[in-house]
C-alpha cells in the first residue's frame, strides 16, 4: 500500500471530471428534480466534435474545444425548448426517461456520423509535460480539469447567489409557480438550466476524452456517468457545492479500490454500488447533509 | 334505473379474451414454422431472428411488470437476463445432467436466479421511492456488467460459454426452425402469466401504488411488499427468458448485456405503452427484429426507437395506448346513460338491506369504537393537530366540522395511518392502532375516502371497487395461479362490484377508467369502494364536495340508511352543514388543531364560539 499519496492525487484529479459531470446532473435536478440522463452523452458528443476538428482536420484544440462546446449549447438549447418545455407539467420519472431517449438519439447519431471504433481525441496542452505532485504527474489535461471545476462551481456560485436572474433560478427551484407569479421568468430559467448543465457535460468530455485515452459513442454514458451520479447522489442531488465534493469523494473511493483490488478488475463498481445503497438507505439527502431525512 | 348489468358470462370471465388470444397464435406458429421451415418455405436465419423478436418481446413483457405497473423505473433489467443466461450455461456445461432433465433444471434455475436478482434489488424499495429506486437498480446493472460479468470462471469472459441447443424428451432441437417452439412456448406461459397477475389482486394493487402510494395502503395494500414481489416477478420472467435466450443464442457471452442494453429496453417499453401488454410485446419484437432483416434500419434504429421516446413523451406522456384508452373511454361514455340525482334516492337501499342481514350473521357487522387520545401533530414548526381527541361509538354518526386549516383532514390522516403524531393515541375497540401502518388498519376494518378522491384514476371503475375489497382476497402463488378458493373468492369480488355499481346508477361504465368520470360520479365511486369491503368504521372526507344540492341532500339520505341498516360507524368531515345534522347525532368542532366544542349536533352547531370561528373573529 505504498502508492497511498499518488492514488490520493490520482483519485482527486479523477474526481474533478465526475464533480463537473455531477454539477451538471445537481442542476437540472434541482430544477425539474428529474435526473437527466442525457449529462454524459452531450459529452460525448462535445468530444467528437472536437474530435473531428483537432484530429481529423488537424485545427487547433481551442477552435475544437469551443466547436464542441457550442453543439453541446445547442443540444441543451433544444432539450429545453423541445423537451422540458412541453413536459413542464409530466412527472419527474417521464422527463428522467425522456432524457434517456435523447442520450440514445445522441448516441445513434455519433455511431452513424463518426463510427463505433475509438478515436483519440488529443489532450490540450499548457507548454509544459506536467506537475509532479506526490509522485503523480498531472498533465495539462488533469491541471485544465481542476481550473475547469473550479471556474464552473464558483461561476454558479456567483450567478446563482449574486445576480437577480440567479435568485430567480433558485426561486423557481424551490416553488415554480409562486416563482413565476413573482416575475420570475420561467423560460429563461429553464433555458439557463438545460443549457448550463449542457455546456458542463461539454465540459467534462472535452476533458475526459483524453483522460480516458479513447473516445466512442457511448463512452460518456456509462461508468462516467454512473460516476456522476453517484457524486451527485453522494452530495446530496441538488445541492451545487456537495457536487464537487461528491466527485471528489468517489475519485478517491475509486483510486482506493483499484489501489486494494487490483487484481478484482471491475470490484470498484461493486463499491461504488455498496457507496449507493449505503447513501440511499442512510442518507439519503447525501452524507454531508445536516440531519438524516 | 337505466343501466343495467353485463351479462353473467361476461361478468365472471372478463379477461378470458386476454388470456388466450397471444398463447393461442404462439401455438399456431410452433405448429406453421417447424413445418413450414423443413419444407423450406422459410430461411432457418429469418426463423433465428423471429425467435430473437419473441424473446425480445418476453423482456420487453417483463420489464413492464415493474415499470409499466408498479411504476419504479429498471434501469438494469438486461443484467437479469445475463444472470439467468449464465446460469443456464453453467447447468449446461458443468452438471452434466442427462440432456432432458438439463434442460429443464437450466430453465427453472434461471427463472429463480431471476428472481432472487430482483429481490436484491428491489430491497431499497423498501425504502426509496421513484427517481432514487431507478438509481440504485442503475448501480446494481453497472456493477454486475463490469464485475460478475467479468468472472472468468462464471461467464468465460471473452470467449463467452457454449451452450448446445437442447434435446428435449428426444426431440433434437438443433434447427432454428425446431428451437423456435421453445421461445413461442415460453412466450405463451410469460403471456398468460403476465395476465393472470395483472388482472389479480397483486396487478391491481401495482396499478394503485404506481398512482397513488396513500391511496393504495388505504385500500389495505402493503406497498412495500407488493413492490418487492413485483420486482421478483419480473426477475423470474427475465431470468426464464435468459434460460431460453442462452439456448437460442448457443454461445453466451457477457457483451449480450451490456447494461446500455437495459436502457435500450426501457425506451422500448416506453414507446410501446407503459402498462400496456400488447403494445410492450410489439414494440419489443419489432425493435429487435426488424434490424435483423432490413439491415438499412440498424443504424437507424436507436435513433427512431429514442426519437420516437421523446416526440411520444413530450406529446403525450401516456403513448398510443392511452390514447386508445381515453378514445374508448369518451365513446362508452356518450353511449351510456346516468342520471345522477335520479338514481341517488335508490343507491344502496336493497344492498345496505342484504349487507345488513350478512353483518348481523357475522361479526363483523358490528360498528367499531373509535377513540383519538390527545393527538398532536407538527409539520415542522407548524402545528396541525394540537392535543386533539373525539371519540365514535359503536354505530355512531359523528360530525367532525370546522373552518379551513382547522386540521380536520390532518386528523383523518392520523386515524387512517397516514400521519403518525407526535404524541396521542389511536384506539379502534380499545385496541391500540398508532404504530400500525394503514394497510393493517384497513384490514382491521377502517374504510376512508380523500378530499381529493381517493380512486385510481388510471383503472376501471370495476378494478377500483376489486381494490376496494383487497383485504378481504387470498393473495399469493395460490391467488396468482388460481386455486379453487381464490378464484370463487374474486369472483364474489366481482360480483359485490358490479352490483354496487348497478347501485350508484354506473354500471354500464364498469370498464371506464375512474379518471375519465365527472367529479361527482367520481364521488360516488369512492363512496361506493368505501363500502365495498363491508367497514366496521367509516371515515368520510367531505363526501359532498363536488355534488349538486340535490345529491347531497339524497347523500345524506343514504349515509343516516347506512349507518342505521348496517350500524357502521361513520366519522365525516363535512363543510354543507345540512349533511352533517341530517346525518351525525353528535359533532365536534375543530379549530386550529383543538376540539373548540363537542355535543349534539343541533345543539354545537348553534353554539356562539363556533359561528365565530367559521365567520372569523369580530375585533373587540
Amino acid at each position: 500500500m505504498g502508492h497511498i499519496p499518488q492514488f490520493t492525487v490520482l483519485g482527486l484529479a479523477n474526481g474533478t471530471i465526475y464533480a463537473l459531470i455531477a454539477l451538471g446532473l445537481s442542476l437540472v435536478y434541482k430544477a425539474t428534480r428529474a435526473i437527466n440522463f442525457a449529462q454524459g452523452e452531450v459529452g460525448t458528443l462535445a468530444a467528437f466534435i472536437a474530435w473531428e476538428l483537432i484530429g481529423r482536420h488537424h485545427q487547433n484544440w481551442v477552435v475544437g474545444a469551443a466547436a464542441g462546446l457550442a453543439a453541446a449549447v445547442v443540444v441543451g438549447y433544444v432539450m429545453h425548448r423541445f423537451v422540458a418545455t412541453p413536459m413542464r407539467e409530466a412527472s419527474r420519472v417521464s422527463l428522467t426517461i425522456a432524457t434517456l431517449g435523447v442520450a440514445f438519439t445522441l448516441y445513434g447519431f455519433e455511431a452513424k456520423v463518426f463510427g463505433a471504433s475509438p478515436e483519440v481525441l488529443p489532450p490540450p496542452s499548457l507548454g509544459f509535460q506536467g506537475v509532479s505532485v506526490a509522485g503523480f504527474l498531472l498533465t495539462p489535461v488533469y491541471i485544465y480539469a481542476i481550473a475547469a471545476a473550479v471556474i464552473a462551481s464558483a461561476t454558479l456560485g456567483v450567478v446563482l447567489r449574486r445576480t437577480r436572474f440567479g435568485l430567480g433560478v433558485l426561486a423557481s427551484a424551490q416553488d415554480s409557480d409562486t416563482a413565476r407569479l413573482l416575475g420570475v421568468p420561467a423560460a429563461k430559467v429553464s433555458a439557463f438550466t438545460w443549457v448550463g448543465a449542457a455546456v458542463l457535460a461539454g465540459v467534462a468530455g472535452l476533458l475526459a476524452g483524453p483522460t480516458q485515452g479513447v473516445i466512442y459513442p457511448f463512452f460518456m454514458s456509462g461508468t462516467l456517468l454512473f460516476r456522476g451520479l453517484v457524486a451527485a447522489l453522494v452530495g446530496g442531488f441538488g445541492d451545487l457545492p456537495g457536487a464537487v465534493y461528491g466527485g471528489l469523494i468517489v475519485g478517491l473511493v475509486e483510486a482506493y479500490s483499484i489501489e486494494a483490488f487490483v487484481h478484482y478488475p471491475g470490484l470498484p463498481e461493486v463499491i461504488l454500488m455498496a457507496l449507493v445503497l449505503g447513501v440511499l438507505l442512510v442518507r439519503p439527502r447525501g452524507i454531508l447533509a445536516r440531519g438524516a431525512a | 334505473m337505466t343501466a343495467t348489468s353485463p351479462p353473467a358470462a361476461f361478468r365472471f370471465a372478463p379477461h378470458v379474451g386476454r388470456l388466450v388470444g397471444v398463447p393461442l397464435a404462439c401455438v399456431a406458429l410452433a405448429i406453421v414454422l417447424p413445418l413450414a421451415g423443413a419444407a423450406g418455405v422459410i430461411n432457418q436465419p429469418d426463423i433465428d431472428v423471429f425467435s430473437y423478436g419473441v424473446l425480445a418481446g418476453m423482456l420487453a413483457l417483463s420489464l413492464n411488470i415493474i415499470t409499466g405497473y408498479a411504476g419504479p423505473v429498471s434501469l438494469g433489467q438486461v443484467a437479469f437476463l445475463g444472470m439467468g443466461a449464465f446460469t443456464t450455461g453453467l447447468v449446461a456445461t458443468k452438471l452434466h445432467l442427462p440432456l432432458t432433465l438439463a434442460f429443464l433444471v437450466a430453465v427453472v434455475g434461471s427463472t429463480a436466479v431471476g428472481a432472487l436478482a430482483a429481490l436484491v434489488v428491489g430491497l431499497p424499495a423498501l425504502r426509496l421511492r421513484g427517481i432514487y429506486l431507478a438509481l440504485s437498480t442503475f448501480a446494481f446493472a453497472d456493477a454486475v456488467d463490469h464485475y460478475f460479468f467479468n468472472v472468468q470462471q462464471l461467464t468465460g469472459l471473452g470467449s463467452g460459454i457454449t451452450v448446445p441447443r437442447p434435446h428435449v424428451l428426444g426431440i433434437n432441437l438443433h434447427e432454428a426452425s425446431r428451437y423456435v417452439v421453445v421461445p413461442l412456448i415460453g412466450l405463451a406461459l410469460v403471456w398468460m402469466f403476465d395476465v393472470r397477475l395483472r388482472h389479480g389482486r397483486l396487478g391491481r394493487a401495482l396499478v394503485a401504488i404506481r398512482e397513488n402510494e396513500d391511496v393504495a395502503a388505504s385500500f389495505g395494500v402493503r406497498v412495500a411488499w407488493s413492490k418487492l414481489a413485483a420486482f421478483m416477478a419480473s426477475g423470474a420472467v427475465a431470468g426464464f427468458t435468459g434460460a431460453l435466450f442462452a439456448y437460442q443464442v448457443t454461445v453466451v457471452n457477457h457483451s449480450s448485456f451490456t447494461f446500455d442494453q437495459s436502457l435500450f429496453y426501457l425506451i422500448i417499453v416506453v414507446v410501446g405503452g407503459l402498462g400496456s401488454r400488447g403494445g410492450v410485446l410489439v414494440a419489443g419484437m419489432l425493435f429487435t427484429a426488424l434490424p435483423r432483416w432490413l439491415s438499412f434500419l440498424q443504424e437507424w434504429n436507436l435513433i427512431v426507437a429514442s426519437l420516437l421516446l421523446v416526440i411520444t413523451l413530450a406529446r403525450h406522456p401516456g403513448g398510443l395506448p392511452s390514447m386508445w384508452a381515453e378514445a374508448r373511454d369518451r365513446r362508452a361514455l356518450q353511449k351510456g346513460q346516468d342520471d345522477l340525482d335520479a338514481v341517488l334516492p335508490t343507491m344502496g337501499r336493497r344492498r345496505l338491506a342484504e349487507d345488513a342481514q350478512a353483518g348481523a350473521a357475522g361479526e363483523s357487522g358490528r360498528g367499531a369504537r373509535l377513540q383519538v387520545e390527545g393527538v398532536t401533530v407538527r409539520f415542522g414548526g407548524v402545528v396541525a393537530v394540537d392535543g386533539a381527541g373525539l371519540e365514535v361509538g359503536p354505530g355512531a354518526r359523528v360530525g367532525l366540522v370546522g373552518p379551513n386549516g382547522a386540521g380536520k383532514s390532518t386528523l383523518f390522516n392520523v386515524i387512517s395511518g397516514l400521519v403518525r403524531p407526535a404524541a396521542g393515541r389511536v384506539l379502534l375497540d380499545g385496541v391500540d392502532l398508532t404504530a400500525l401502518p394503514p394497510h393493517e388498519r384497513a384490514a382491521r376494518g377502517m374504510s376512508r375516502t380523500f378530499q381529493q378522491i381517493g380512486l385510481v384514476k388510471d383503472a376501471s371503475l370495476v378494478e377500483n371497487l376489486l381494490l376496494a375489497q383487497h383485504c378481504g382476497l387470498p393473495g399469493g402463488p395460490a391467488a396468482l395461479f388460481g386455486s379453487g378458493p381464490a378464484r370463487r373468492r374474486e369472483k364474489e369480488a366481482l360480483a359485490r362490484a358490479h352490483e354496487l355499481l348497478t347501485d350508484i346508477g354506473l354500471a354500464s361504465y364498469a370498464e371506464v377508467r375512474a379518471g375519465s368520470l365527472s367529479g361527482g360520479q367520481q364521488r360516488l365511486v369512492e363512496l361506493a369502494c368505501a363500502i365495498a369491503p363491508h367497514p366496521r368504521l367509516l371515515l368520510l372526507d367531505e363526501p359532498s364536495a363536488g355534488l349538486s344540492p340535490a345529491a347531497a341532500e339524497h347523500l345524506a339520505e343514504q349515509l343516516a340508511a347506512l349507518s342505521a341498516s348496517y350500524s357502521t360507524s361513520i366519522l365525516l368531515i363535512e363543510h354543507h352543514l345540512p349533511l352533517v345534522t341530517a346525518v351525525c347525532e353528535e359533532c365536534y368542532v375543530l379549530d386550529s388543531g383543538q376540539v373548540l366544542a363537542h355535543g349534539p349536533t343541533a345543539k354545537v352547531l348553534r353554539q356562539p364560539e363556533v359561528a365565530a370561528a367559521y365567520l372569523g373573529e369580530t375585533s373587540p
